[in-house]
């Protein structure tokens, strides 16, 4: 299952199919992304690109924040604030290189620094207790047991990455959902490459203790 | 963890909760009014506060020269590795806080980690072996020539580093902490480098803990900063 803009590449995948980790590392797969090209134009000056750069950027940097932060609500204003961060800092961006492994290292920024924040960390933790957030929207036809089954693996991986601290949570989010190879997710994360598969290795342990037999009989 | 190198593969049974998000994006932000800095404002305040950190540095040797005992004291070896180590770890240090990387996110944190380890223990190490002994009679006397040397070591090294704090200002997007500790490791080898200049004692332990130090307390400043102020 594959959620992305149209045009944009991505290794995303859903429930019951492998990613592959063994693919060429993401700044070389997203050399051919439109968002490269109109990043470069953004970041040469040129404001009109801001508008389609966002329409191809946001889906991509909402997706990677949700899975960060597992708040609909605070995925959504982290997206913006990135996109702030993104337009303040353009000139930073180096010509050429991919923009999707340094949008999402901005993007992680900001939530670190939201993430500091006594307040918005209480609303979240009030948003999560009333229910408002991350409970997966039910299809029509959620009678199946397999639906029901797979609904409920969706909240046990959901309730294990809030649980986890947020270096394993990152590390195994941009390899995983992103489909970052290790070298790509190390840099965008500012660590080791052994730190970052240690990190994403532990995370992937939390979740196979969480999920039990159902991951595909691991245990 | 099993015994082994971790099968990442492994991973793909995971399934992934907000598979099927389909949520409207949010609404673009507004922008703030006027254009943000373009690159070559950006590579114009970076040489602007790297000028102006040399012309400080300038300005300390030139008043220092005064001293008329301080000729006598310098020794073409003492000049070659008292300027030349701190200047190696000092470019060292630069071109891993400021290399593009790859893909724009800079030099990888364990490639960082290992620079800004090397350099201040390159200084110590040339340092020890290439300086005279210390003849100080007392513990007392070194610690507060040490002192002495170290607190205008800092002055140097704090106005550098401002500078280029104030000049990369959220400017990393990656590794932030340790690219501004490298940016640290740099500021404090030039002071190491002026103080060879400014400062007429050249015993091993006291370049080494009178000048040398603030490699290790630019570095840690340095990394302080990074956590906020240099971060995209």
């Amino acid at each position: 299952m594959v959620c992305a803009a149209p045009g944009e590449l991505t290794l995303r995948v859903g429930f019951g199919e492998t990613a592959s980790h063994h693919a060429p590392p993401l700044s070389r797969l997203v050399l051919s992304d439109p968002l490269d090209a109109v990043m470069d134009r953004y970041a040469r000056g040129e404001d009109a690109a801001f508008n389609e750069f966002f329409r191809l950027g946001a889906p991509r940097v909402r997706g990677f924040l949700l899975r960060l932060c597992l708040d609909r609500g605070l995925a959504d204003d982290l997206t913006q604030e990135t996109f702030l961060r993104v337009h303040t800092a353009r000139g930073r961006f180096e010509p050429g290189a991919a923009a999707v492994p340094w949008i999402l290292a901005v993007a992680r920024n900001a939530f670190l620094d939201s993430a500091r924040h006594a307040r918005v960390r209480r609303k979240a933790v009030a948003a999560k207790s009333a229910g408002q957030t991350s409970e997966p929207e039910a299809p029509s036809s959620t009678q199946g047991d397999e639906l029901l089954a797979a609904r409920e693996m969706m909240g046990i991986v959901e309730k294990t990455l809030q649980n986890m601290s947020v270096t394993l949570r990152e590390a195994f989010v941009l390899i995983r959902f992103e489909g970052m190879s290790v070298a790509d997710a190390a840099q965008v994360l500012g660590a080791s490459e052994a730190a970052v598969k240690v990190r994403a290795f532990r995370a992937y342990e939390l979740l196979r203790e969480a999920l039990g037999p159902e991951v595909g009989g691991v245990k | 963890m099993s015994g082994g190198p971790p099968d990442l593969d492994l991973f793909g049974r995971v399934p992934d909760p907000f598979s099927g998000e389909a949520a409207p994006l949010p609404v673009p932000p507004a922008l703030p009014p006027g254009p943000a800095p373009t690159r070559a404002q950006h590579r114009g305040r970076m040489l602007a506060a790297v000028a102006v950190a040399l012309l400080f540095q300038g300005v300390w040797i030139a008043m220092a020269r005064h001293r008329p005992t301080l000729d006598d004291a310098l020794t073409p070896g003492h000049l070659a590795f008292g300027l030349g180590v701190p200047l190696l770890a000092m470019g060292l240090a630069w071109w891993a806080a400021t290399r593009p990387g790859r893909g724009g996110l800079g030099t990888p944190a364990a490639a960082l980690a290992v620079v800004i380890a090397a350099a201040p223990l390159l200084f110590a190490v040339v340092m020890l072996a290439t300086s005279p002994p210390d003849q100080d009679a007392s513990m007392w006397a070194f610690v507060d020539r040490a002192a002495r040397c170290a607190a205008s070591a800092g002055v140097l090294c704090a106005v550098s580093l401002g500078l280029l704090a104030f000049a990369f200002r959220h400017a990393f997007a990656a590794a932030s902490t340790w690219r501004t500790a490298a940016l640290g490791v740099a500021c404090g080898s030039l002071a190491a480098a002026t103080m060879t200049l400014c400062c007429f004692h050249r015993e091993a332990m006291h370049v080494v803990v009178g000048h040398g130090s603030m490699m290790l307390v630019g570095g840690l400043v340095g990394a302080l900063l990074g956590r906020r102020f240099t971060r995209t």
